[in-house]
């Protein structure tokens, strides 16, 4: 067992990790060492700017009335990130920053290759827990440190270029908080949930009602290509000096990808939306 | 010089001499939003739209970057499998024989770039990258730092990496273009050495010594990026306009009718001409028949994604 040396709290301690990390405030103990070294990014984008961009957003079947769903609940949530000051050896320009999500399951799930800000945080005040919901770290630095592959491949593939092996080594240097909006409204009786990174008001997912109207296009669609991709699978292959019927069927089976995908879309219960390309 | 977070919005200062530093002047925002609505006058889609459309006062931001200039040189070993094939006559009557023969080359290929390298840990996206290419494309000059910022407003975003990081990463972002030369040139040699320019190869193993034979980083230089939201039918979107002549780099538009009409035509099409031809060749030909259909189920399926995308980026 260990006892936290900033909230008091005793948690199981497993022998022979170098971080123990508390559940009950995230303060981290290593080998006798307490690191306060906490930060938060400040949210830029407030409760209702952050509703303004989901509704408005505007995705693909949604009513045209979606902005007059009612907002029922915002929530901001920290998610923890471990920062690290990583250097290789025997390469000493190589050396840099870098920041990893310290939560196996973060509750709000973020696009893939996310890469976090490291500089330039504000630091966290006890007071600023009123804010929002601050998660605990569930994973250790150590583990976390390893979801940096692309850091440490960098430097290989950089390292191989002088003929030279690097050996990596790392300093955790504290936590920084980064704020997501996680929201939900109503519409038609039913409740959907998004997801708004609060620090420049960007709609990271969503999910959203498909109106009758996205619904019926969209099916339009699949019968659309059905049809027309076995009509111009009769085409082609009378273009092509064989049977007209057998292309007719190839052109039915050939457009089982599109028919699928946009009938998956209109059969469901809700849309959904994610960030793609960070522009 | 005081730079402002994008993060946090406080501000901080640039550590060196600001003299050192460079920067492209930009446009007042009066011009910027002159270019960016006759763009948009001449956008194809956009132009029928343009009442519909409001443009809001644009942001400037300064990124900062550094060029680095690398020349990298590779001396390789490899085994090239080329195949081919020979017509021989057999009591008189023409042949195909398919030949495949294993060449061992070796060989020196170099690779020279300048390469733009954000000078920030967190990635900007798609618009610096677009930015960096206009600025290649376009070579305005850029001046101290301490003359560009007395000229008026804008964020200026604190470099966050050394020049020495900014080499790495430029030597990095080359290696996959060198070794793709090494590819090709060994992949020449094995047609040359088996004297049939046509031959299909497959390099098999390569073993490959790099050396940098140039790798030098410009100083700090800071590109001026407008980024000018617009509000269509109630939604945002964003123009990220080179700050310098007033280039639209990106720009975020939605998903119109006519782009969602090319789309269907595009499932109708893989599926109608892959599924077509695929099915009617099945009996004959039956790894043909299945790949065709296939690749046209695969390719409907892809197509059939622009139907469901609400926003589009066009560069």
């Amino acid at each position: 067992m260990m006892q936290c040396p900033f909230c008091g709290a005793r948690y199981e301690a497993p022998p022979g990790r170098r971080f123990y990390v508390c559940p009950y405030c995230g303060t981290v103990v290593s080998e006798g060492k307490t690191y306060e070294s906490v930060f938060i990014f400040q949210p830029r984008a407030d409760k209702t700017a952050a509703f303004r961009a989901a509704l408005n957003l505007k995705p693909t079947g949604s009513p045209d009335d979606l902005p007059q769903a009612t907002p029922t609940a915002a929530e901001l949530h920290f998610l923890p990130l471990y920062l690290y000051h990583v250097s290789f050896q025997p390469l000493p320009e190589l050396e840099t920053d870098a920041a990893a999500l310290a939560m196996s399951k973060p509750s709000v799930e973020l696009p893939r290759g996310y890469r976090f800000p490291t500089c330039w945080k504000t630091p966290f005040k006890p007071s600023l827990e009123k804010m929002g919901v601050f998660h605990q770290p569930d994973l250790d630095p150590e583990s976390a440190f390893y979801t940096l592959g692309e850091l440490i491949e960098e430097a290989e593939a950089y390292a191989s270029v002088f003929k030279t092996k690097v050996t990596v080594s790392w300093r955790f240097e504290g936590i920084a908080y980064f704020p997501v909006w996680a929201l939900e409204y109503q519409y038609g009786g039913r409740k959907y949930a998004a997801a708004v990174d609060a620090t420049d008001g960007t709609v990271i997912q969503m999910e959203y009602p498909l109106s009758r109207r996205g619904r019926a296009q969209t099916a339009a669609f699949a019968a659309t290509a059905a049809l027309g991709s076995a009509a111009l699978g009769a085409l082609t292959a009378l273009w092509a000096g064989l049977r007209p019927e057998l292309g007719t069927l190839g052109g039915l089976i050939a457009s089982t990808g599109a028919a699928l995908r946009l009938a998956a879309f209109a059969a469901a219960r809700r849309g959904r939306y994610k960030a793609e390309a960070k522009l | 010089m005081v730079a402002v977070c994008r993060y946090c919005g406080r501000p901080n200062f640039l550590l060196g001499n600001p003299a050192e530093v460079l920067a492209v002047p930009s446009l007042p925002s009066s011009d910027v939003v002159k270019k960016a609505v006759e763009r948009t006058k001449k956008d194809l889609n956009l132009r029928w739209r343009m009442s519909a459309m409001n443009f809001t006062s644009p942001d400037l931001y300064y990124l900062p970057f550094y060029f680095v200039d690398v020349r990298l040189n590779a001396d390789y070993r490899a085994t090239v499998v080329v195949t081919y094939t020979k017509t021989v006559y057999v009591r008189g009557q023409p042949r195909s024989e398919i030949v495949t023969k294993v060449v061992k080359v070796a060989g020196r290929v170099s690779l020279s770039d300048v390469v733009a390298v954000l000078a920030r840990r967190a990635t900007w996206g798609l618009s610096a990258d677009a930015l960096t290419k206009h600025f290649f494309d376009t070579a305005p000059e850029p001046k101290p730092l301490t003359d560009v910022a007395a000229q008026g407003t804008g964020t200026f975003l604190a470099a966050e990496i050394t020049p020495e990081r900014a080499k790495a990463k430029a030597v990095r972002s080359l290696i996959p273009r060198l070794l793709t030369r090494v590819e090709q040139d060994a992949a020449a040699r094995a047609r040359e050495a088996v004297g049939v320019l046509t031959a299909a190869t497959t390099v098999k193993d390569k073993t490959v010594d790099y050396e940098v034979a140039r790798l030098e980083a410009s100083r700090l230089t800071y590109l001026p990026l407008w980024v000018m939201t617009y509000l269509y039918n109630g939604s945002h979107y964003h123009y990220y306009v080179a700050g310098w002549d007033g280039k639209v780099v990106v720009a975020e538009e939605p998903a119109f009718a006519e782009h969602r009409a090319a789309s269907l035509l595009g499932a109708v099409a893989a599926g109608g001409v892959l599924g077509g031809l695929g099915y009617a060749l099945y009996h004959a030909d039956f790894f043909t028949g299945t790949v065709a259909l296939t690749a046209g189920a695969v390719f409907s399926y892809l197509a059939a994604g622009g139907l469901l995308r609400s926003r589009r980026v066009e560069k």
